[in-house]
């Protein structure tokens, strides 16, 4: 689609793709792999700019690995969730669900070729049905984890803690978790069935609710603005003749204001044909938005109307050219779902998608449209 | 000088400086000092007795006496002082104990007559009460006799008047007497007095018709009686509220304002005057005058029309009442200035009946929306709707009919025009921006209903309803159904899909599918999966059309997966098939709504399959679970590679996240679908 698009492929199944937050210079991503038969790995990626070309390392990895997140204070430092299955003597299968905390012992910078290395996690957390898991955000002193399973929400608060610690017991979690980055190490959020929550960690209350009518896929906070949160969901819940015009009809995005839980702020509808997986406010510059779905499509979005950008021009004389709010581009170099999306956190205009064949899509943001924010 | 100068200094040094010791020492210890509030005997007396050499001591004893005697002294005077003192206030408060008993008393005895006089006065008021109403009564008959005198007087009164010439007063006298008399016209004696008014004042009537016919009457002289003319005709119609008497009382006037009319024109006609400049003046100031007259008839007439609740009939019989005679008036005198308010009144009136008609519709309308679900069908909702409309139509044409007179207002007949013929297309406008409105909020099982409500909209009744002659709304009002329809079966098929969706990602979720037993039939989901999806169909199938069913091929209904193909081939293999989209366009056909729903049921089992893992029994039960539901639900798809497709890929990922890739036998599979008896 665009001349900047690089498409890499893995060799397995995998479902989650994370930035290497730390590292603020290059852009490196981490991927994980399922494969219940083995031969499975985490790559890190490093993506060279001038060259547009992806190196990679493996890190093999006897587990399969179905979710990662990288240490936002430390390179050197990310987790992920594991699922080991093990056959018994008498026929018997059991799965083991765990937590990882991999710290790489040299700089990584070393990891820039195309080559493999074995790995063993430094910690070992057993929860059962773990789900998903996530690092603190940047803001916060420690560097804790926060934890979900298929029932409950666990927060390790830093690393020497023995055992993470139950924050709450709901049943219908499905994975999606985040932090509060306006109120760090204090407030965490969890997707509930139809329903997203957020936890006081403190004093382990509900700190807020919002919900509505289908189920929850994915949820993130806009890093710059306080309060606000966006939900994708499964499916979209009205019909709205506007945007018929646009052909599809589904796969929407909710913007919440936490404080107005009632109502939601905006609503994308009819963009996606199918659930949507991944939504990521951009972390510098977030009237840019990206959505991914079990469609096999990937969206940018203008959410100019909601960022923390002011719109309009203080200056009067520089009326600069805003962008209007709604879909700058469609990335369809996708074939199966695509489960996870991210914005590089080193360059802002960068963001990559990963399918579950596979294939992983490095794209930017158009030059017009980076002209068009940064003048 | 300057010795006394140095020595004034001196002293003052000395004494501000012996001042300074002093606080110093009583700072440093004040349990030393005699005027302190911390004073220590005891530690005093050890401390001088300790420090001071006899004779100091001796001398501070004296001292000390001293201070003790004066000290004794000036206290015992002040106790003496102060104790006068005392006494003398005990002997005042004594004294005042005694006066205070006095003023009890008599405070009492002022209470006790306080009492008594209330008592008097509320008796005395009691027995003047009688008296007072005796005096009010006495008042008012009074005033009945002064009035009865007036009117026995009157007759008398008004002749008098006649022969001074005093015209004016004579008129508003009789104008104040005559209602009064009309109330008790069946009196006898009242009865004389009103025949004798009368008489008095017709005779009033002949004097001042009188200058009319003479010729050489100057003009001043007409214009007056012109003017008191008018007097006696505007203060007859009095205000009435009620609109059979008003209507009467209307007629009456005009009718009367007529023949004044008619005679004042006879008799310059007679005389040959018209082109006088006395005549002309005098037809002037008539014309001003009924002028007058009749814009204050039209306003009370509107105001009544207002604040009277009328029926459709009573209003256009009443308006065209008012038109007739109005008209009829404008035929005498042409030059009246007609054609402004009152055309104007009825021009709103007729507006405001129109806006209630049709918001009585619409309301009618949203009502009949909204029961679809409890109607019998769709059609029985379409026929009501359209019966609705009809009536108000009708309503609308009884209110104009051409035989009233108002319908020849020309400015009349184009406004009506527009509001019959906006009342339709408003309608259906109506009923269109209703239906969308409630979609967003709808229950779910209203949205069968509506939504085929929609579609015979958009294929029949838009045409019905509305004349062909507009193409454009008509075609734009079709549009909008046909968009309504679509989006009420998109909406219907997204909640019943994901609830089928939930059903079977739960059951995929739950269930333990590394330890499962040899599958020996599909799992119960897929039974409650089928029946949904049967029920589903036979809703549909009362509110729309069966859409083309797909032919029985020698393949359809079985699904035949052999083989697993590799990764690789399975990305080229998606690259040679359609992308289908799961929350595709729905069209108005059973088929399409089954299909579309057994689509997002289908997606989401692969959403769950790619969520779990393994074992090769478990592979074989979904393996086994697709063949039965493909068995079955192949018929309600309207594209069956459609579902082959999506349960090829489910297979596909379950395999991928199976530990071992075992399928079973084709044969087999078939034995277990035929065991299943699903059909």
């Amino acid at each position: 689609m665009d001349e900047n698009s690089l498409i890499f492929g893995l060799e397995s199944a995998s479902r989650e793709l994370c930035p290497v937050v730390g590292d603020a210079d290059v852009v490196r991503f981490l991927a994980v792999t399922q494969n219940p038969t083995g031969g499975n790995s985490i790559s890190l990626l490093t993506f060279d700019e001038d060259d547009n070309q992806v190196t990679r390392f493996q890190f093999m990895t006897k587990a399969e690995h179905w979710r990662v997140s990288s240490c936002p204070q430390d390179v050197a430092k990310f987790a992920t969730v594991s699922q080991e299955i093990s056959k018994s003597e008498d026929g018997k299968y059991t799965s083991v669900a765990k937590a990882n905390v991999f710290i790489l012992n040299e700089d990584i910078s070393n990891f820039n070729e195309q080559s493999q290395k074995a790995l063993d996690p430094a910690l070992q957390f057993k929860v059962d049905h773990l789900a998903n898991l996530t690092w603190k955000p940047e803001e916060s002193s420690t560097q804790g984890l926060a934890m979900v399973s298929n029932t409950s929400l666990f927060v390790l608060e830093d690393l020497e803690q023995e055992n993470p610690e139950l924050i709450a017991k709901t049943r219908g979690m499905n994975g999606p978790v985040a932090w509060d980055p306006h109120n760090p190490s204090s407030v965490v959020a969890a997707a509930v069935g139809h329903s997203a929550r957020a936890y006081d960690v403190r004093s382990k209350a509900l700190a807020w609710e919002v919900g509505h009518r289908f189920n929850v896929r994915d949820l993130d906070f806009n890093p710059n603005k306080s309060f606000q949160l966006a939900l994708g969901r499964s499916e979209s819940p009205n019909l709205k003749f506007q945007t018929l015009a646009l052909g599809a009809d589904d796969g929407g995005v909710k913007f919440y204001d936490t404080r107005k839980a009632a109502n939601p702020v905006k609503t994308i509808q009819g963009v996606h044909t199918h659930w949507t997986w991944q939504v990521k406010f951009n972390p510098v510059h977030d009237q840019l938005f990206l959505t991914s779905g079990g469609d096999g499509s990937v969206y940018l979005h203008s959410i100019t109307s909601i960022s923390s950008e002011p719109f309009g021009s203080m200056i009067e004389e520089e009326s600069t050219k805003k962008i209007d709010d709604g879909v700058i581009l469609k990335f369809d170099e996708h074939e199966d779902a695509v489960y996870s999306c991210q914005w590089s956190t080193a360059n802002p205009w960068l963001f990559a998608s990963l399918s579950h064949d596979g294939r992983m899509v490095i794209n930017q943001v158009p030059k017009s449209v980076k002209y068009d924010i940064l003048l | 000088m300057e010795r006394t100068e140095s020595r004034n200094r001196s002293k003052l040094r000395d004494f501000y400086k012996s001042q300074a010791r002093e606080n110093a020492e009583l700072v440093r210890n004040p349990q030393f000092n005699l005027d302190s509030s911390q004073f220590q005997k005891d530690q005093f007396i050890d401390g001088v007795l300790r420090q001071m050499p006899l004779a100091a001591l001796l001398q501070k004893e004296r001292e000390i006496g001293r201070e003790i005697s004066t000290l004794d002294q000036s206290m015992q005077s002040l106790v003496y002082d102060n104790y006068n003192k005392f006494i003398k206030a005990t002997d005042t408060i004594k004294q005042m104990r005694v006066d205070f008993k006095d003023i009890e008393k008599s405070m009492d005895e002022l209470v006790s007559e306080m009492s008594q006089i209330s008592k008097l006065s509320t008796s005395l008021n009691s027995k003047m009460k009688p008296c007072r109403e005796e005096v009010a009564d006495l008042v008012e008959q009074q005033e009945t006799l002064t009035k009865m005198q007036f009117l026995f007087e009157l007759p008398a009164e008004l002749k008098r008047k006649i022969e001074e010439g005093d015209f004016e007063s004579a008129v508003q006298d009789y104008v104040k007497a005559n209602s009064v008399l009309r109330n008790y016209e069946n009196h006898p004696s009242f009865k004389s007095i009103q025949e004798e008014c009368e008489l008095e004042y017709k005779s009033l009537l002949e004097k001042l018709e009188e200058p009319f016919s003479n010729v050489d009457s100057k003009e001043e002289l007409l214009i007056r009686c012109i003017r008191i003319l008018k007097n006696s005709d505007q203060k007859i119609n009095a205000k009435n509220n009620n609109l059979e008497s008003f209507s009467a009382q209307i007629s009456a006037v005009l009718a009367e304002i007529c023949v004044s009319i008619t005679s004042f024109k006879n008799i310059f006609q007679s005389k040959n005057l018209e082109s006088s400049l006395v005549a002309q003046h005098a037809h002037q100031s008539l014309k001003g005058h009924v002028n007058d007259i009749l814009e204050e008839l039209t306003d009370d007439f509107s105001e009544i029309l207002v604040t009277n609740d009328l029926s459709d009939d009573q209003l256009s019989t009443s308006l065209d009442l008012w038109y007739s005679k109005l008209s009829a008036t404008a035929q005498i005198l042409p030059e009246l200035n007609l054609t402004g308010r009152s055309e104007e009144l009825v021009v709103n009136q007729a507006k405001i009946r129109h806006d209630s008609i049709k918001k009585s519709l619409f309301m009618k309308l949203e009502e009949e929306i909204l029961n679809i679900e409890k109607s019998e069908s769709p059609g029985a909702t379409n026929a009501s709707i359209l019966n609705l409309i009809q009536e108000s139509q009708h309503q609308l044409d009884k209110f104009f009919t051409m035989s009233k007179s108002y319908s020849q207002i020309e400015y009349f007949l184009v406004e009506w025009n527009d509001m019959t013929k906006t009342l339709r297309v408003d309608a259906v406008e109506h009923i269109a921006s209703f239906c969308q409105k409630t979609l967003q909020t709808a229950h779910p099982a209203l949205l069968f209903p509506l939504s085929s409500l929609a579609s015979i909209w958009s294929e029949t009744t838009v045409d019905q309803c509305i004349e062909r002659k507009d193409r454009q709304t008509v075609n734009r009002l079709k549009i909008s159904f046909s968009q309504i329809c679509s989006a009420a079966l998109k909406e219907l098929v997204l909640i019943r899909g994901c609830h089928c969706a939930e059903l079977i990602h739960r059951s995929v979720m739950a269930k333990d599918w590394l330890n499962t037993s040899e599958p020996r039939g599909p799992r119960p989901i897929v039974k409650t999966f089928i029946d949904e999806i049967r029920k589903i169909d036979e809703e549909c199938s009362k509110f729309m059309r069966q859409g083309v069913r797909p032919a029985k091929s020698t393949r359809s209904g079985s699904m035949r997966i052999e083989t697993l193909s590799q990764r690789s081939n399975l990305n080229i293999q998606r690259l040679f098939t359609d992308k289908i989209e799961i929350y595709d366009v729905v069209q108005s056909t059973t088929i399409s709504v089954t299909s579309g729903i057994i689509k997002i049921a289908l997606k989401a089992m692969l959403e769950s399959v790619r969520l779990k893992t393994f074992s090769s029994y478990g592979l074989q039960q979904i393996q086994v679970d697709l063949s039965c539901l493909h068995h079955i639900l192949w018929r309600y798809c309207e594209d069956e590679s459609h579902m082959s497709t999506i349960s090829d890929e489910i297979l596909q990922s379950a395999a991928l996240r199976a530990l071992e890739r075992e399928l079973m036998e084709a044969d087999v599979i078939d034995l277990i679908v035929e065991k299943a008896q699903l059909a």
